[in-house]
C-alpha cells in the first residue's frame, strides 16, 4: 500500500515537473521567436533632449583597489552634462588601498563625492540606503566597481525616465574577459541569451524585464518612498524590480546601454555567485509573490510572467528531485507512466526542448550579435546545467531555511580577477 | 584553494555522470522494452501463419524474420542502437571542442566606448578629417582619409571648375561656392567649402556644405546631407538617411526623409488651396470694421481633477495618475496638471492645457489648439491637430501626424519627434531639434 502510494506520488511529481518545464520551454521559445521575427519595441535612447534629469552615479566598492581607478575614469569621460552629474563611490569597510584612490580622485574632480563607511552593516543594500538620503540626483545610476561604462551610457539610461511610468532601467552587461577560459566563454553565452533575447523580448512583449542592480538606474524618490533596499535580501535588484511592479511602476530594458563587466574565472567563484543569486531570488519569491499577484496595476500576462520569473531559481531543485524520482521509479520497475511511447516522447521532449530551450535563446542571441562561431560551444552548456543544478538548489534550500528559521544572510562580494592597471 | 577546486571538479564530474547515466538508462530501458514487445508480437504472428495469407505486408515481415536467429539479432540490434545513441549524444561536442582549440570567436563583443548620441557626429567627423588634411595638400591635389571604414581618395578642386570635372571616381573637396546644373549625379562624398546650390533632379550620395545648402525640386540623396548653416529643400526631394544642419532647415511639400535635425525644422508651405484663400480674403474685407479686441473670445479653462475623470484610476506617485481600461476623453478647454498614464486611447479636446507628461498605451489624439507642457509618449500613434503647441518630446511606437501650425519644442532647447513607423509633417510645422523614423517620413 505504502509502496503503491510512493509510486503514484513520484509519477505524479514527474508529470507535474514535465508540465512546468514545458511552460518554461514555450516561454523561451516565444522569446526567441519574438527576437527573431517579432516586432521590436523602440527604446528611448534616440531621444535628444537638452532637458536631461540630474543623475547621481553610485559605485559601491569593497576592496576594489584593482579596478576603482578604471571605473571612475570611464565615468568621468561621460558625455553627460557635468552640472547634472554627481558621482558617489561608496568605500564600504575596505581594507586595501581603495580609500586612498578615492581621496585622490576627490581632490581633482569636484563632482566626485566619495562616501566612506566603516560602521554599520556591510553590504550594497545598506550602503545604498545611506547614500539615497543625501544624493542630489533625481535618477540614481549604479555601476559595480569592475565595470567600465562607455561614454554615452549614462545618457542612454537617464533619458528613459522621461517616461513617467518608468521606475527603473536595466542596460546590457557584456563580459570583457571572454577569452580567459571555458567558464568565461560559457558565461558570455549565458549573458547573450539572458540580455539580447530574454530581457529584450520581455521588454518587447510588455512583460517583466528585470532590474539587475548594475548598469542600470532607478528613480531616487520612488526608491525612498518604497522603503529603500532591504538589507536582509541579498539580491536587492530583484527585490526592487518586484517592489516597483507591485506598485504600478515599470522596469524597461535598454539593449543599447552596453557595458563591460568582469565574469568569474573559476568555477568556485561562480558557484558562490550563483548560490547567492539563487538564495536572494528565492527570498524575493517568498516576500513578493502575493503582493505581485494582488497588484491592481499588473495585467494577467505580467503576473504570469512574474510568477515564472520568481520561480525560476527553484527549477534546478525540482529537477534534481525529479531525477531522484525517475531513478527510484526505474529501480522499482515502474517507469511506465501512461505507456512506453508516451514516456519516450516525454523524455525526448524534455531533453530536447526543456533542456535546450535556453539554447534557443543563446543561439538566436549570438546570431543577432553577429557572433557565429561561439554558437558551437552550446553543447558545453550541459556542464553548466548540471553544475548549476547543485549550487542553485543549494541556494534555494538556504532561502527555504531562511524563511523557516528567520535567518538573515550575510552579503558577499564576487572576487575580482583583473590585474592592476588592466 | 587548489584542493577546493579539485573537489569542485570531482563533484561536477560525478553529478554529470549520474545525470548522463540516468538519462541513458531511461532511454535504453524504453528501447529494450519496445523491442521486446515487437519480438513478442512477431512470435505470435509466426504461430498464426496458417490463419491467413492475404495480408502481404505481414507475410514479407514473417518471411524475413523467419530466416533470422531472433535472439542473436536482437542483441546486435541493441548494440547498434546504443552505438548510434552514443555517437549522437557526443556529436554536438565535436564542434565545441574544435572551437575551444581554434578560438575563432573568443573576443568580447565590440562596445564603442566613445559612442555619443550626436545627430551631427558623422558630418563633424567628416569635416574634421577633411579640413585637417586639405591645408597640407592645397588645390588640385589629393589625399586619403577613411570614411565608414573604407579608405577614400579625396580630390581638392575649385568649385567654379566643377562643370568640366569627371564625377564618380573620387570624393571631392570643393573650394568656394558651388552652383550646379540640373540633373547632376554625385556618386561619392562631397564637401563644399562655401554655399551649395543644386538644381532640380540632382542625385547626391553624401554632401556637406560649409554654408547654406539649397536643394532644387526632386533631388535625391542616397545617404546624407548636412550644412554648417541653413538648408533649403525644394518639393519632392528624397532626403536619404539624414539631413542635418546647425541652423534652420526649411522643407517644402512632398519630401521624404528618415532623420532631420535643425534649429528649427520648418515645413515651408501652406496647405490651403487658392479657393479657400480667396474666401478668407473676402471675410477679412467685410468684417474688418467690426472686429475689435473686445469681441475676441478667450477660452475659459476648466481645471480637471482626477475625481472628475470617470474611470478606474489610481496614483503611483504624487505626480502621476494612472487611468486604465476605457478610452479617456478630456473635454474642450480643460486644464490638467499631472502626468497621466492611460492604458487605452486618449483624446484631448481643443483648447486644453496639460501640464504633465502623457503616457498612453494606445493612440493619443490632440484636437486643435492644445498645449502640452511636457512629453507625449505612446505605444501606438500620436495625432496632433492644427496649431497645437508641445514643449516636450513626441515619442511613439507607431506613426506621428502633425497638422499645420503646430510647434514642438522651443528656441534654444532641443527636443525630438520620434515615430517608429512613420512621421507626417503638414505645412507650417515647426520643430526645434530632431526628427527620426524607421519607417517613412513625409511632408504632406
Amino acid at each position: 500500500m505504502g509502496l503503491a502510494f510512493l509510486v503514484y506520488s513520484l509519477k505524479a511529481y514527474i508529470i507535474v515537473i514535465s508540465i512546468i518545464m514545458l511552460i518554461y520551454s514555450i516561454r523561451h521559445f516565444i522569446f526567441s521567436m519574438n527576437r527573431s521575427i517579432g516586432e521590436q519595441k523602440l527604446f528611448y535612447q534616440d531621444i535628444i533632449d537638452t532637458d536631461l534629469p540630474s543623475v547621481t552615479v553610485i559605485i559601491p566598492m569593497h576592496n576594489e583597489e584593482l579596478v576603482a581607478a578604471n571605473s571612475l575614469e570611464a565615468i568621468l569621460n561621460s558625455d553627460y552634462p557635468s552640472d547634472k552629474l554627481e558621482i558617489i563611490p561608496i568605500e564600504d569597510h575596505s581594507e586595501d588601498g581603495t580609500r586612498k584612490i578615492l581621496e585622490r580622485f576627490e581632490l581633482i574632480h569636484k563632482n566626485i563625492h566619495p562616501f566612506y563607511r566603516s560602521s554599520g552593516n556591510r553590504g550594497k543594500p545598506s550602503a545604498m540606503n545611506e547614500v539615497l538620503q543625501f544624493a542630489q540626483g533625481d535618477v540614481i545610476i549604479v555601476f559595480d566597481a569592475d565595470y567600465i561604462p562607455p561614454r554615452g551610457i549614462i545618457r542612454n539610461i537617464a533619458i528613459s525616465f522621461l517616461d513617467p511610468e518608468v521606475g527603473a532601467v536595466m542596460g546590457r552587461v557584456i563580459p570583457i574577459n571572454v577569452s580567459s577560459n571555458l567558464i568565461t566563454r560559457l558565461l558570455d553565452l549565458e549573458r547573450t541569451g539572458g540580455y539580447q533575447i530574454d530581457q529584450q523580448a520581455r521588454y518587447n512583449l510588455k512583460l517583466i524585464p528585470q532590474y539587475g542592480g548594475t548598469v542600470g538606474g532607478f528613480r531616487k524618490d520612488v526608491a525612498i518612498a518604497l522603503g529603500g533596499f532591504n538589507p536582509n535580501i541579498i539580491t536587492e535588484d530583484t527585490e526592487l524590480t518586484f517592489k516597483l511592479y507591485a506598485r504600478g511602476w515599470k522596469v524597461v530594458y535598454a539593449n543599447r546601454a552596453e557595458c563591460y563587466e568582469e565574469a568569474p574565472e573559476t568555477w568556485a567563484v561562480r558557484s558562490r555567485q550563483v548560490t547567492r543569486w539563487a538564495r536572494g531570488h528565492c527570498q524575493v519569491f517568498f516576500r513578493y509573490l502575493f503582493p505581485m499577484l494582488k497588484s491592481k496595476y499588473l495585467s494577467f500576462l505580467e503576473k504570469f510572467d512574474g510568477i515564472l520569473l520568481l520561480f525560476i531559481y527553484f527549477i534546478p531543485l525540482i529537477l534534481l528531485i525529479g531525477i531522484g524520482a525517475s531513478l527510484t521509479l526505474f529501480f522499482l520497475g515502474e517507469m511506465n507512466l501512461f505507456s512506453s511511447i508516451f514516456v519516450f516522447i516525454m523524455v525526448a521532449t524534455y531533453s530536447s526542448f526543456g533542456n535546450a530551450a535556453p539554447f534557443y535563446q543563446i543561439g538566436v542571441g549570438a546570431l543577432l550579435d553577429g557572433s557565429h562561431a561561439r554558437i558551437r560551444l552550446l553543447a558545453m552548456l550541459m556542464f553548466n546545467f548540471v553544475y548549476y543544478m547543485w549550487y542553485i538548489s543549494k541556494g534555494a534550500f538556504h532561502a527555504i531555511f531562511d524563511v523557516i528559521f528567520t535567518r538573515n544572510p550575510e552579503w558577499q562580494k564576487t572576487q575580482r580577477f583583473r590585474k592592476q592597471d588592466q | 584553494m587548489a584542493k577546493n577546486s579539485k573537489i569542485q571538479k570531482t563533484r561536477s564530474i560525478i553529478l554529470f555522470t549520474i545525470f548522463f547515466c540516468s538519462v541513458a538508462c531511461g532511454l535504453l530501458a524504453e528501447a529494450s522494452d519496445t523491442l521486446s514487445s515487437s519480438i513478442t508480437s512477431l512470435d505470435y504472428l509466426k504461430t498464426k501463419e496458417s490463419v491467413t495469407e492475404e495480408i502481404t505486408e505481414q507475410n514479407v515481415v514473417k518471411k524475413v524474420l523467419h530466416n533470422l536467429d531472433e535472439k542473436k539479432d536482437f542483441n546486435f540490434l541493441l548494440i547498434f542502437i546504443i552505438i548510434i545513441f552514443v555517437i549522437m549524444l557526443f556529436l554536438p561536442f565535436f564542434p565545441a571542442i574544435r572551437e575551444l582549440y581554434q578560438k575563432k570567436d573568443d573576443k568580447p563583443l565590440f562596445v564603442s566606448m566613445d559612442y555619443t548620441k550626436d545627430p551631427r557626429f558623422f558630418d563633424n567627423s567628416f569635416r574634421e578629417k577633411l579640413v585637417a588634411n586639405v591645408d597640407q595638400v592645397g588645390i588640385d591635389r589629393c589625399f586619403r582619409i577613411t570614411i565608414s571604414g573604407k579608405e577614400e581618395l579625396i580630390e581638392v578642386v575649385e568649385a567654379k571648375n566643377i562643370d568640366n570635372f569627371n564625377f564618380g571616381k573620387y570624393a571631392l573637396y570643393l573650394d568656394g561656392d558651388l552652383h550646379m546644373k540640373k540633373g547632376m549625379n554625385f556618386s561619392k562624398e562631397v564637401y563644399v567649402n562655401g554655399t551649395t546650390e543644386l538644381q532640380e533632379n540632382t542625385k547626391i550620395r553624401a554632401l556637406l556644405s560649409e554654408k547654406d545648402l539649397i536643394l532644387g525640386k526632386d533631388c535625391k540623396v542616397i545617404r546624407w546631407i548636412g550644412s554648417e548653416e541653413n538648408i533649403f529643400v525644394g518639393s519632392g526631394c528624397n532626403l536619404g538617411v539624414r539631413c542635418t544642419c546647425e541652423k534652420e532647415l526649411h522643407i517644402e511639400e512632398n519630401c521624404v526623409f528618415k532623420s532631420l535635425y535643425g534649429h528649427p525644422i520648418i515645413t515651408d508651405y501652406s496647405v490651403q488651396n487658392e479657393e479657400e484663400l480667396k474666401e478668407i480674403d473676402l471675410d477679412i474685407e467685410n468684417s474688418e470694421e467690426e472686429t475689435t479686441e473686445d469681441n475676441l473670445e478667450k477660452p475659459v479653462y476648466e481645471t480637471i481633477t482626477f475625481r472628475k475623470l470617470k474611470d478606474d484610476k489610481s496614483t503611483i506617485s504624487d505626480n502621476s495618475l494612472v487611468m486604465s481600461r476605457n478610452e479617456l476623453s478630456l473635454p474642450k478647454n480643460t486644464e490638467f496638471s499631472k502626468d497621466i498614464i492611460v492604458k487605452a486611447n486618449l483624446i484631448i479636446g481643443s483648447g486644453s492645457q496639460v501640464k504633465g507628461t502623457i503616457k498612453c498605451y494606445n493612440d493619443v489624439t490632440l484636437k486643435e489648439n492644445v498645449e502640452i507642457d511636457a512629453d507625449i509618449i505612446s505605444d501606438k500613434n500620436i495625432i496632433l491637430g492644427s496649431n497645437c503647441r508641445v514643449w516636450g518630446n513626441l515619442f511613439c511606437q507607431g506613426e506621428i501626424t502633425i497638422a499645420p501650425g503646430c510647434e514642438i519644442g522651443t528656441e534654444g532647447i532641443v527636443k525630438s519627434v520620434i515615430g517608429k513607423k512613420g512621421i507626417t509633417l503638414e505645412g507650417n510645422v515647426k520643430i526645434h531639434g530632431y526628427v527620426l523614423t524607421e519607417g517613412k517620413g513625409i511632408t504632406a
